[in-house]
C-alpha cells in the first residue's frame, strides 16, 4: 500500500500549492509559489531529494509558512527521516492550531516511530474538529489495530467507510480486522469485494494478498498474489510475496521457487536472497542458507539481519567459531538484538566458559524476562556450576513459562485443530 | 596389525529379501476413517531364536479392528521360523499364538524365567499379553498369572532388563497418552480430519514390573519412582550410562520431556532428564521422541544416545560426557542430515560395514496420511535413512546402500539381527498398514567380525545388562547386551562387534549384570561365540587354538574353567 499512499499525499500536496502562496505578501508570493511548485514537480517524479533541497530554502526565506512546514514533512518521511518530518509537522501546528491535514499527519509519524499515545491524541484531537476526516480516521483505526483494540479498530473503520465506502485502503482495513475479531464469514465477504474491486489492479491484488498474508490466511493469500503475479506480468515484489505466502503456508519447496524467481528477476535485491535462506533454514539445509545470507552481505554489508541469520545457520551446522565473528558483527550494531545474545551465550556454553555464557543469559532476560530459552539454558548453566539452588529456580521458572506457552498455544489454536487449517474465503477445499 | 579404517571397495548392499525369505506379513491398523490414535502408532517386531536352533526367528505384531476388535476374522500377529536356508516359515498356528482381537503395537523379547527360551511381552491397547515360551516351540499366554496386563492402557515400547541385578528378567512398558474411543475427538489437519497432536490427550505414566522369580511380576512402578515421571512415552533403550554397576533407561517422549531414569541402586530411580541434558532440545522445547538407542559411536568407551524425532526436529544425537551427563552432537556429526523433513521411528546403532565403530540406520513415516496435500517437502510415507560413521563424523549413504532405501513406506519399528548368522548385521523394517521389509546385509562382512551370544548363570540368562570391552589391536570396543531399542522391537540379543581387517579380538572383557567380570583372550574372528557366565573366579582362556570347522557360521562355546 506504500505507492498508493504517497499517490493520495500528491494529490494533497498539489491542492495545496495554490493556497501555500496566498498568505504571503504580494512581492515573496511569486517567488515562494516557484519555489513550491518546483518542489511538488521534484517530488512527482520521485525526485525527493530535489523537492527536499526546493523545499528547503523556500523555508529559509518563508520560515513561518504552515503549508509550506507540512510539505517538508511529507518530503522528509518520504526520504526516511521520521524525526525531521515530526519537526516539521509540530513546528506547522504550532503556527497553525487547527492545521487538521498537519496534525493528521503529525499523528501518522507519531504512530510510525511507536508515540502511540502521543499519536492518538493528536488523531482524536483532529475528529474532534472534523469527526469525517479520513486520513484521521484511517490513521486511528489503524493504529488502534496495532495496539490491540480492535473493537475500537473496526468502529473507526466503519465510521471512515461512510465517508468513503468504496476506498480500498478501508476496505484492506475492514477485512483485516474482521480476520483478526474472528468474523471470518464477515471478512470472506469483504475479501471477496477487494478481490472484484481489484479484478483488474495488480498493485490492488498485491495488497489484498498481503493482507491476508498478515490475517494468516496463506493459502488464500497465494491465491490473490498469483493474480496479481499475473496481472503485473511477473513483478519481483509480488513473486517474493508469494513466496512468502507459500512459505508461511508450509510448501516451502514452492517458497523457494518463488524467490528464487524473484532473484532472477531482480538479482541486486538483497531481501530476495534473504528470503531464499530463510526458507532453507525452514528445511533444515542450513548450508545452503549460509550460502545465500553470504550473498545478502555482499550486496549490504550492513544488514544485520542477514548476519545475524548467517551466523545462525553457521551454528546450525556446528561451526560456531564462524558464527560467533556474525553473531559479534550484530552486537557491535545491535548490541540489544536478543537472538543474538542468545546465540553468543550458547556458543560460550559449548566452548565450556559458563560464567561467560550466564552473563549473557542474564543479558537475555534483562532484555525479554519471559525468554524461554534463555530461563532453560541459565538453568542448565547454574547447574553446571553447582549453584542447585538457582538451577532449581530457574528451571521452576522454565517450567512456567512452557506451561504458559502451552496454554497460550491452546487458545491462538483450536486443540484440535493441526498443521495447515484454515478455510478459504474462496470457497472451500 | 590393525587397519581398521580401510575401506571396502563397494559399498555395502542392502537387499530386500522379504518375497524370496517367505514373509508375507501385512500390518493390520483397523482403520475406518474415524481415526483412532492407535492406528497410526504401530507396528513393531521382534529377533528371538525361539525354537534354540541358533538363528534369529520373527516375531511381527499386528492390530485389530477399532473400536472394537473381531477375534473371529481380525488377522492374527505372525512368527515365523528361520529354516537356516535364507527362507522362514509362517509357524504361529504351530506355535500356539493367537493374538487375534488384540490391538498389538509393540514387543520384547527376553528369558523372563531362566528357563533357556526367550519368551514374548506384545504391547497392545487397552491390554498386553506375556506369551511364554514353552520350549517346544509352543507358546502360552502367561499374562494373568504373571499380572502383566497393563490394563486399560496404551503400551508402546517395552523392555526387559535386570534393574536390581537379582538375575532375573524385569519388565518396563512406556505407556503412551490417554486415549478413549468413546471421546475420539475430531482433530484434522490441513482442512482434512486427521489423527490428533499428542497435545489433544494426557500422558500416562510408564510401568516398571519386578520379576518375582516364581512366573508373577509385582508392579513397582510406585515404589521405584517410575510412576512418578508422567510423559506420553513411546521409546525405550537400557544401559548402565554412568558406569556405576546397575542398568539405567531412557524414555523418548512425544512433545514432552523425554526422560533419563537414574537407577540409584536400591531399587528406585530418580529421573535426570533435564540435568544430564538430554530432557530436551538445546533451546529447552521438548521434541517429539520416538526411537531410541545406546551406543558408544566415538568409541571412548562410554555409551552414547540416538533419539528419533518429528519432522523439524531430525534425529538427535547425545555424546556421553561420562560425568553423568551428555551433551547434543547432532550439528556437528552430521546425523540430522535429510532427517529433519522426516518423522522418525525405529533407530539402531550397529556396524554394517563391519568397521569397528557403529553406524546408525533409522525407519521413517509420516503420522498425518495426507500430509502431502498441505505440506510440499514431506510426505507420509518416506525413506530409511543408513548413516556411515567415520571417526564420529555421520556420512548419510542410503541411495548408495540398496534400492531398498530408495523405497518409501511408512515406517515404524526396525529390529536388527544377523539372520543368516554370516557375520553381518541385517535388518527389519516394519511399516504402518503395509507389509515388512527383510534387509539383508550384502558385503558388511568383507570385514571381518564377531558374535557374541551371552549365557548367563547368576545373572539373567540372556546375559543383558552385560558390558562387554573388546580391545582390537589399539582400538577398544564397548558395548552392551541389549534386546529393547528402537521402537516397539526387539532385537537380536547377541552382541556383534566388526573388527574391520583384524583377524582377531585380542582380549574381551565380560561385565556380568551380577557383578562377575571374565577376561577372554584371542578370540579369532568371524565366527559365533557363546560365553557362558562363570561359576568360579575370574581367568581367562585362548579360544584361538579351537579348531574352526566352518568360517563364518562357525560356533564356540567359551567357558572358564571351574
Amino acid at each position: 500500500m506504500g505507492r498508493r499512499a504517497n499517490a493520495s499525499t500528491l494529490v494533497v500536496l498539489l491542492l495545496l500549492v495554490v493556497g501555500a502562496g496566498s498568505i504571503l505578501p504580494g512581492q515573496d508570493r511569486a517567488q515562494a509559489q516557484a519555489l513550491y511548485r518546483s518542489a511538488i514537480a521534484s517530488l512527482e517524479s520521485g525526485d525527493y531529494a530535489g523537492a527536499d533541497e526546493k523545499i528547503r530554502r523556500m523555508l529559509a526565506d518563508f520560515p513561518g509558512i504552515p503549508q509550506a512546514l507540512n510539505v517538508a514533512g511529507i518530503i522528509a518521511d518520504l526520504r526516511g527521516q521520521p524525526e525531521r518530518s515530526i519537526e516539521y509537522f509540530e513546528r506547522a501546528v504550532s503556527l497553525r492550531d487547527d492545521f487538521i491535514d498537519a496534525r493528521s499527519n503529525l499523528a501518522r509519524l507519531y504512530a510510525k516511530t511507536d508515540r502511540l499515545q502521543e499519536a492518538r491524541r493528536q488523531f482524536e484531537q483532529v475528529l474532534r474538529w472534523n469527526p469525517a476526516h479520513l486520513p484521521s480516521l484511517k490513521g486511528l483505526a489503524s493504529l488502534l489495530f496495532d495496539v490491540g483494540d480492535i473493537e475500537a479498530a473496526l468502529e473507526n473503520t466503519v465510521r471512515a467507510l461512510r465517508q468513503a465506502p468504496e476506498d480500498p485502503e478501508l476496505l484492506l482495513h475492514l477485512a483485516r480486522t474482521q480476520f483478526k475479531l474472528g468474523r471470518e464469514a464477515e471478512a470472506a465477504v469483504t475479501t471477496r469485494r477487494l478481490r472484484r474491486l481489484f479484478v483488474h489492479d495488480g498493485e490492488g491484488l498485491h495488497a489484498l494478498g498481503l493482507m491476508l498474508l498478515d490475517s494468516g490466511r496463506y493459502s488464500d493469500a497465494v491465491t490473490i498474489l498469483r493474480e496479481a503475479a499475473e496481472r503485473q506480468g511477473r513483478d519481483p515484489e509480488i513473486v517474493s510475496s508469494m513466496g512468502i505466502g507459500y512459505g508461511l503456508g508450509r510448501k516451502v519447496n514452492q517458497a523457494i521457487s518463488s524467490f528464487r524467481e524473484s532473484i532472477r528477476l531482480r538479482s541486486r535485491d538483497p531481501q530476495g536472497y534473504l528470503h531464499l535462506a530463510l526458507a532453507y533454514g525452514m528445511q533444515g539445509r542450513f548450508d545452503e542458507a549460509a550460502a545465500e545470507l553470504r550473498r545478502v552481505l555482499e550486496l549490504d554489508q550492513g544488514s544485520t539481519d542477514a548476519a545475524h541469520h548467517l551466523g545462525v545457520s553457521l551454528y546450525k551446522q556446528g561451526l560456531e567459531t564462524e558464527a560467533k565473528a556474525y553473531f559479534e558483527q550484530v552486537l557491535r550494531r545491535e548490541p540489544d538484538r536478543v537472538e543474538t545474545v542468545y546465540y553468543q551465550a550458547l556458543i560460550r556454553f559449548q566452548e565450556g566458559d559458563y560464567p561467560g555464557s550466564l552473563s549473557l543469559l542474564s543479558r537475555v532476560l534483562d532484555l525479554q524476562e519471559d525468554h524461554i530459552s534463555a530461563h532453560y539454558k541459565a538453568a542448565q548453566v547454574n547447574a553446571k556450576l553447582g549453584r542447585r539452588t538457582e538451577a532449581q529456580r530457574l528451571f521452576r521458572e522454565f517450567k512456567r513459562l512452557e506451561l504458559q506457552q502451552e496454554r497460550s498455544r491452546k487458545e491462538r489454536f483450536h486443540i484440535y485443530a493441526g498443521i495447515g487449517d484454515e478455510f478459504s474465503v474462496f470457497g472451500s477445499k | 596389525m590393525l587397519l581398521w579404517t580401510w575401506l571396502p571397495a563397494a559399498p555395502v548392499q542392502f537387499a530386500d529379501i522379504t518375497a524370496e525369505a517367505g514373509i508375507r506379513f501385512r500390518h493390520f491398523n483397523g482403520a475406518t476413517g474415524e481415526f483412532y490414535f492407535p492406528e497410526i502408532a504401530g507396528p513393531g517386531a521382534a529377533f528371538l531364536d525361539y525354537d534354540q536352533d541358533g538363528d534369529q526367528d520373527i516375531f511381527l505384531v499386528n492390530g485389530s479392528s477399532l473400536p472394537e476388535p473381531k477375534p473371529a476374522t481380525d488377522p492374527n500377529s505372525q512368527l515365523y521360523r528361520n529354516d537356516g536356508n535364507g527362507r522362514f516359515t509362517e509357524v504361529t498356528a504351530q506355535s500356539g499364538i493367537d493374538l487375534r482381537g488384540l490391538f498389538g503395537m509393540g514387543v520384547a523379547a527376553g528369558d523372563h524365567d531362566n528357563d533357556g527360551d526367550p519368551d514374548l511381552y506384545v504391547t497392545g491397547y487397552l491390554r498386553s499379553v506375556l506369551l511364554v515360551n514353552n520350549g517346544d516351540g509352543t507358546f502360552i499366554d502367561g499374562t494373568d498369572s504373571a499380572g502383566v496386563r497393563n490394563p486399560g492402557r496404551w503400551a508402546t515400547s517395552a523392555g526387559f532388563f535386570d534393574f536390581d541385578r537379582d538375575g532375573l528378567l524385569d519388565l518396563f512398558v512406556c505407556n503412551y497418552v490417554v486415549f478413549d474411543m468413546e471421546v475420539n475427538p475430531p482433530c484434522s489437519g490441513g482442512g482434512f480430519r486427521s489423527y490428533c497432536h499428542p497435545s489433544a490427550f494426557e500422558g500416562d505414566p510408564n510401568v516398571l514390573y519386578r520379576n518375582n522369580g516364581d512366573g508373577t511380576f509385582s508392579d513397582a512402578s510406585e515404589v521405584s519412582g517410575i510412576a512418578g515421571a508422567r510423559g506420553k512415552s513411546l521409546g525405550v533403550a537400557f544401559a548402565d550410562y554412568d558406569q556405576d554397576g546397575w542398568m539405567d533407561l531412557f524414555v523418548a517422549n512425544d512433545t514432552v520431556a523425554d526422560f533419563l531414569f537414574h537407577n540409584q541402586g536400591d531399587g528406585t530411580f530418580q529421573e535426570v532428564g533435564f540435568v544430564a541434558g538430554v530432557a530436551y532440545n538445546e533451546d529447552g522445547h521438548a521434541r517429539a521422541g520416538m526411537g531410541v538407542d545406546f551406543g558408544d559411536y566415538d568409541g571412548d568407551g562410554r555409551l552414547d544416545l540416538i533419539v528419533t524425532n518429528f519432522t523439524s526436529e531430525g534425529n538427535a544425537l547425545f555424546r556421553n560426557t561420562g560425568d553423568g551427563s551428555f551433551a547434543e552432537v547432532t550439528r556437528h556429526t552430521g546425523i540430522r542430515k535429510n532427517s529433519f523433513l522426516k518423522v522418525g521411528f525405529g533407530v539402531r546403532f550397529f556396524d554394517y560395514d563391519n568397521d569397528t565403530d557403529l553406524d546408525v540406520m533409522a525407519v521413517n513415516g509420516h503420522v498425518i496420511p495426507r500430509i502431502a496435500e498441505y505440506r510440499d517437502d514431506t510426505s507420509f510415507p518416506q525413506v530409511k535413512l543408513l548413516y556411515d560413521n567415520r571417526e564420529g563424523k555421520f556420512r548419510e549413504r542410503s541411495r548408495e546402500s540398496g534400492d531398498c532405501f530408495l523405497v518409501r513406506d511408512v515406517g515404524r519399528g526396525a529390529a536388527f539381527a544377523d539372520i543368516d548368522n554370516d557375520g553381518d548385521v541385517d535388518a527389519l523394517v516394519t511399516n504402518n498398514a503395509g507389509g515388512v521389509q527383510l534387509l539383508r546385509n550384502d558385503g558388511g562382512n568383507r570385514s571381518n567380525w564377531l558374535l557374541l551370544k551371552l549365557v548367563g548363570t547368576k545373572s539373567n540368562r540372556d546375559g543383558i545388562g552385560s558390558r562387554l570391552t573388546a580391545h582390537i589391536g589399539d582400538r577398544v570396543v564397548v558395548t552392551q547386551v541389549q534386546r529393547a531399542a528402537s521402537y516397539l522391537s526387539s532385537q537380536d540379543p547377541r552382541v556383534h562387534i566388526g573388527l574391520g581387517r583384524s583377524s582377531a579380538v585380542d582380549r574381551l572383557r565380560v561385565d556380568w549384570p551380577s557383578g562377575r567380570t571374565q577376561v577372554l583372550q584371542a578370540l579369532p574372528a568371524n565366527r559365533i561365540v557363546t560365553i557362558q557366565e562363570a561359576v568360579a573366579a575370574a581367568g581367562s582362556r585362548r579360544l584361538s587354538d579351537l579348531p574352526a570347522s566352518r568360517i563364518g557360521t562357525r560356533e564356540e562355546t567359551a567357558q572358564h574353567d571351574p
